[in-house]
């Protein structure tokens, strides 16, 4: 009975009205359910903050009230050390770069801190688990949190405030990210340290920006490559504010293809959402009969080569130069899946890359890239290897990777380095020589190279070998064989039907339309004719 | 003598609970992704579905406003929190509806509901199994 009586108390006295004293020995009559929160005003004043963002000082600390509404008012709750806030009128949570938390109001107040000693009490009295994230958790949600990003306007958005052509325009030069002042930007994306502008925060969220645009339906989609976007929105803002800007513009495009890259890679949304253009869209198709084999090389002089043998043996075929962007592998993947069908099958990839770190590096993210497009199921065929040199070819054409110096010091060997490249680079060149886990390694005594020495230690050097000194007919050669080896029924039975050369339909063509356009007879007689014709 | 006042004093709770529920807002999420949670005002709720659109389950939350809001949650986890609440009762297997945000109804199979500024009625919003029950609240919040 007890408790019941509580309950019913406690209900009343959220109705009920409570008299404050206010400045000036003044009395004021508050309805609390209007208060968002209460924070510190100056010595022996409290502030009461209200919905319309209106403030009345009142005589009084946190302390106090916080005891006094404990029993009229169990709605309040205190966030911080200086903060007691109404958790009715708490519409969103939000969270500070320091790992704090931010409580939102509808109307004019200003949002209140949370942190992170009374986040646990506050859930508790809003009936979640804890303010970070809703349960079950949503990780995708939450990376897209880690970026920092800030979606504006979204209220007009949601009560369809932006529907005609002046409105979108209105709304675009308002809240886009692109036409902000130096001055915004520092509010709005601020580094945690500095408080300088956060450069990689403001490109992914003029990224994000765009996305929600194109969502939204507020602008097209792009039409040529992704510079398109680099060209319309963030040109503007290196321009405007020119600390922004790395040293020469390369970088800052790589950074922001990287930026794009992040989003991609989690899902949220394709390269074609945007409508970029494929760069190698000419440098690549689908086999007709065997689309589950792919020849892949990461040279433009091996187009011509690559595009011969996709033609000959009617597998897909594509090249690109250097790393295979995410954007041609997302393509390629679609068109592969038209025609493949079931992810599950088997794809066999051929790929012509250097002899080096680098060429590993690219047939490794090529199936990467694939396996994240749904195809579970790669194996990859290097063509060009070290059988393909003789003696005097590797001698010739090898060239100089990197080197350093190994000394033994009892059981120990000491590794020393000439530049900070060769250290940065060593682990990834070691394991590309001598092997790993999942790969075999080159270990090969013609591409190394031993100086002893007694007092510095040995002198070792490792080399790598372009593909370019072979002639292609070599390189044809092998891969046809690597191909029968995978793929027995290239070369026989569907090959002899492929090769076949198709009916004459112009001529059929022809004759179809001598009988369509005579002058005589009527019209079922033209089509008795045509079934006949059809039928022979 | 202190059955009657237990069953007086659980009519006042109830009538209490009217105006003022146990729950004030259920958590949602943002609809803005870079954001945190979301905290809806039950009152303003109109009913609360399942929602298959997006090849994954969730809830939908629909405001009198219009707004459309969603969580993971399952159904049944948000029927219990608003247990307490007589503004709210489960109508149908998939559906939640709040009885003072109904403006019109029509007979079909069961009931089809127009909520707060809706043009178009929910199609069987009440199922058979539930008209019973939705009557009676439905008086009782008319009274």
């Amino acid at each position: 009975m007890e408790d019941k009586l509580q309950a019913i108390s406690d209900k009343l006295s959220i109705l009920r009205p409570t008299k404050m004293v206010t400045d000036h020995g003044r009395l004021w009559s508050f309805d609390l359910s209007n208060v968002v929160y209460v924070t510190t005003y100056r010595r022996g004043y409290v502030q009461f903050i209200q919905e319309d963002g209106r403030m009345k000082p009142v005589q009084g600390t946190i302390e106090q009230f916080q005891r006094k509404f404990k029993k009229i008012a169990p709605q309040f709750a205190r966030t911080h050390k200086s903060y007691l806030v109404n958790l009715h009128q708490v519409v969103a949570v939000g969270k500070t770069s320091k790992g704090d938390y931010l409580f939102q109001f509808q109307g004019g107040a200003d949002p209140a801190p949370v942190t992170r000693y009374y986040a646990p009490h506050v859930a508790k009295k809003l009936h979640v688990d804890h303010l970070d994230y809703l349960e079950p958790r949503d990780s995708r949600a939450e990376k897209i949190r880690s970026f920092g990003l800030k979606t504006f306007g979204l209220e007009e958005i949601m009560k369809g405030e932006v529907k005609t052509e002046g409105q979108v325009k209105w709304f675009m030069s308002r809240h886009g990210i692109h036409r902000f002042y130096e001055k915004r930007l520092k509010e709005e994306f601020p580094e945690k340290s500095t408080g300088e502008i956060d450069k990689a925060r403001v490109l992914r969220n003029i990224i994000w920006q765009v996305w929600n645009w194109l969502q939204w339906g507020l602008i097209p989609k792009f039409s040529g490559s992704i510079r398109s976007l680099w060209y319309k929105y963030i040109v503007f803002v290196l321009k405007r504010n020119p600390h922004l800007k790395a040293k020469n513009q390369s970088q800052d495009e790589a950074a922001f293809y990287d930026y794009f890259n992040d989003f991609v890679e989690l899902g949220i949304f394709t390269y074609e959402d945007f409508g970029f253009r494929d760069p190698f869209q000419s440098s690549r198709g689908v086999g007709r009969h065997f689309p589950q084999a792919m020849v892949y090389a990461e040279k433009s002089s091996l187009l011509s080569l690559t595009h011969a043998l996709g033609k000959k043996y009617s597998i897909s075929w594509l090249m690109t130069r250097g790393q295979v962007p995410w954007i041609t592998a997302e393509y390629m993947a679609k068109e592969l899946k038209k025609k493949v069908g079931d992810l599950d099958s088997e794809l066999l990839f051929f790929t012509m890359t250097d002899v080096n770190p680098g060429g590993l590096s690219i047939a490794r993210n090529l199936k990467k890239r694939f396996t994240f497009h749904g195809f579970s199921n790669i194996r990859i065929h290097p063509v060009i290897d070290l059988s393909l040199f003789t003696d005097e070819d590797i001698e010739a054409f090898r060239a100089p990777l990197i080197s350093w110096r190994e000394k033994k010091k009892g059981k120990k060997i000491h590794y020393t380095f000439k530049t900070s490249r060769d250290k940065k680079l060593f682990n990834r060149y070691f394991e590309w020589f001598f092997g790993s886990k999942d790969w075999k390694g080159i270990n090969d005594k013609r591409l190394i190279t031993r100086e002893p020495h007694k007092r510095y230690g040995d002198l070792v050097t490792i080399y790598g070998l372009d593909v370019d000194p072979i002639s292609h007919e070599l390189i044809a050669e092998r891969f046809k064989n690597l191909l029968l080896q995978g793929l027995p029924g290239a070369q026989t039975s569907r090959l002899a039907v492929f090769s076949r050369k198709p009916p004459e339909v112009s001529n059929l063509i022809t004759q179809a339309r001598t009988i369509l356009e005579e002058q005589t007879g009527t019209d079922s007689e033209k089509l008795e004719a045509l079934r006949e014709l059809i039928s022979n | 003598m202190s059955k009657a006042i237990q069953a007086k004093l659980d009519k006042i709770l109830h009538k209490l609970s009217w105006l003022i529920p146990d729950v004030f807002a259920l958590p949602a999420n943002s609809p803005d992704m870079s954001a945190g949670i979301h905290f809806l005002p039950v009152h303003e709720i109109c009913y609360i579905t399942t929602d298959h659109k997006n090849e994954h389950y969730r809830l939908l939350y629909k405001m009198q406003d219009g707004l459309e809001f969603f969580s993971n949650h399952q159904l049944q986890d948000v029927e219990k929190k608003l247990s307490s609440n007589p503004r709210f009762m489960r109508s149908q297997k998939s559906y939640m509806i709040n009885l003072y945000q109904i403006r019109r109804m029509e007979y079909s199979s069961a009931r089809d509901l127009y909520f707060a500024k809706d043009t178009n009625p929910v199609s069987n919003a009440v199922s058979l199994s539930y008209l019973d029950e939705f009557k009676r609240r439905f008086e009782d919040a008319n009274k």
